[in-house]
């Protein structure tokens, strides 16, 4: 979590800025993110206003920060992170009890969500960070706790595995 | 810049360019009613709980401090009606057991006083109905006389202000162990 104690000190812009002009500048922004993350848009909705909600909680303290951007993304990620994992766990637990069934491909798919579906959860969430939401390297690495030369890693692979994804894609289309 | 992030660099500004018009905000109005209520929830619970702690813990520390493990059990205390909880005796809780042993040198018999401690304002004629432990026969005497029921004792006596009254309680079979209860407590016209 971002610390508030910024705000406190009395550092950062005066609190002139609204929730309403925040949630609109944010919104949508964020759930591209978490949609191209969980690849579900539902869901992702979902977490970004629990995320909004829980700022319009603390909205005094928050619309202080230096960046309430980071501090709403920062939480919003979390939770999708949080929810992606009790997902998976749900979704072996099926898995191990009943046949599989897998759907087929939807008119509604999108080459790049899916290409993404493949990463490992880090980086793909590094990779969305990076290009969807133009976080520069050294806040990825402070919003997932690592390196930036792990982060950089993370996004090499990211991109490596991404290109051969949609190449192939693109190949399947000729 | 490379080509391969030239090209990765387009397929996001796609997907962004594609899924933003199928985002669908619920709106701030959606989540101004979703904090509000969930304040009012953590209100209800913190009022909840402050409810157990402000009533709860002093009933507890009640209990304990007078009946032990025998704390006076409201629902089984058939006079409960006829005292007040500022009427509660001091020494002894109303329902909570009070442990003597009877005197060997008195024979067969024995007393047992009852106080109840200062009463101030709530001096007055009272009757108590006692309850003997097994083994122990009430009998007359002492302002107190055998009840109906085996082991019952009701007895009738003056608590007077700012001194303990006490009801001699007279029993059987000395040297025996055994408490006493005080079932109810009820206070005579005058």
């Amino acid at each position: 979590m971002i610390e508030l104690d910024k705000a406190s000190a009395g550092i950062g812009p005066p609190p002139t800025l609204s929730f309403e002009e925040f949630y609109g500048a944010h919104f949508q922004s964020l759930t591209v993110q978490l949609y191209a993350y969980a690849g579900d848009l539902a869901d992702a909705q979902d977490v970004v206003q629990e995320a909004f909600c829980r700022a319009l909680d603390r909205w005094p303290r928050v619309s202080r920060l230096d960046d309430p951007g980071a501090w709403i993304r920062r939480v919003a990620w979390n939770l999708a992170t949080s929810q992606w994992r009790r997902a998976m766990t749900a979704a072996r637990f099926v898995r191990r009890h009943r046949e599989e069934t897998v759907p087929g491909p939807g008119p509604d798919r999108i080459a790049l969500a899916a290409a993404l579906a493949t990463l490992p959860a880090r980086h793909r969430r590094a990779v969305i960070l990076h290009y969807l939401a133009d976080v520069p390297v050294s806040e990825i690495a402070a919003q997932l706790n690592t390196t930036d030369g792990t982060v950089k890693s993370w996004l090499h692979r990211g991109r490596a595995t991404l290109a051969a994804a949609l190449t192939d894609e693109e190949n399947d289309r000729d | 810049m490379t080509d391969l992030d030239e090209r990765l660099n387009t397929a996001f500004a796609d997907f962004r360019h594609r899924v933003g018009p199928l985002v669908r905000p619920d709106g701030t109005d959606r989540a101004q009613a979703t904090v509000r209520t969930r304040r009012r929830r953590r209100m209800a619970t913190a009022a909840g709980a402050l409810a157990l702690v402000t009533v709860g813990v002093p009933a507890g520390g009640f209990a304990t401090a007078t009946g032990g493990d025998r704390a006076p059990t409201p629902a089984a205390s058939p006079s409960r009606a006829d005292l007040k909880i500022s009427e509660v005796p001091r020494l002894y809780a109303f329902g909570t057991p009070l442990t003597f042993v009877s005197d060997p040198a008195g024979g067969y018999r024995g007393t047992a006083q009852v106080a109840f401690g200062n009463y101030g304002k709530s001096a007055g004629r009272y009757q108590a109905t006692i309850q003997l432990s097994a083994g122990l026969e009430a009998v007359e005497g002492g302002g107190c006389r055998p009840g109906t029921t085996p082991r019952i004792v009701v007895c009738t006596g003056t608590i007077e202000a700012l001194s303990s009254r006490i009801f001699t309680v007279g029993f059987a079979s000395a040297g025996h162990t055994g408490h006493f209860e005080v079932l109810s407590l009820r206070r005579l016209r005058d």
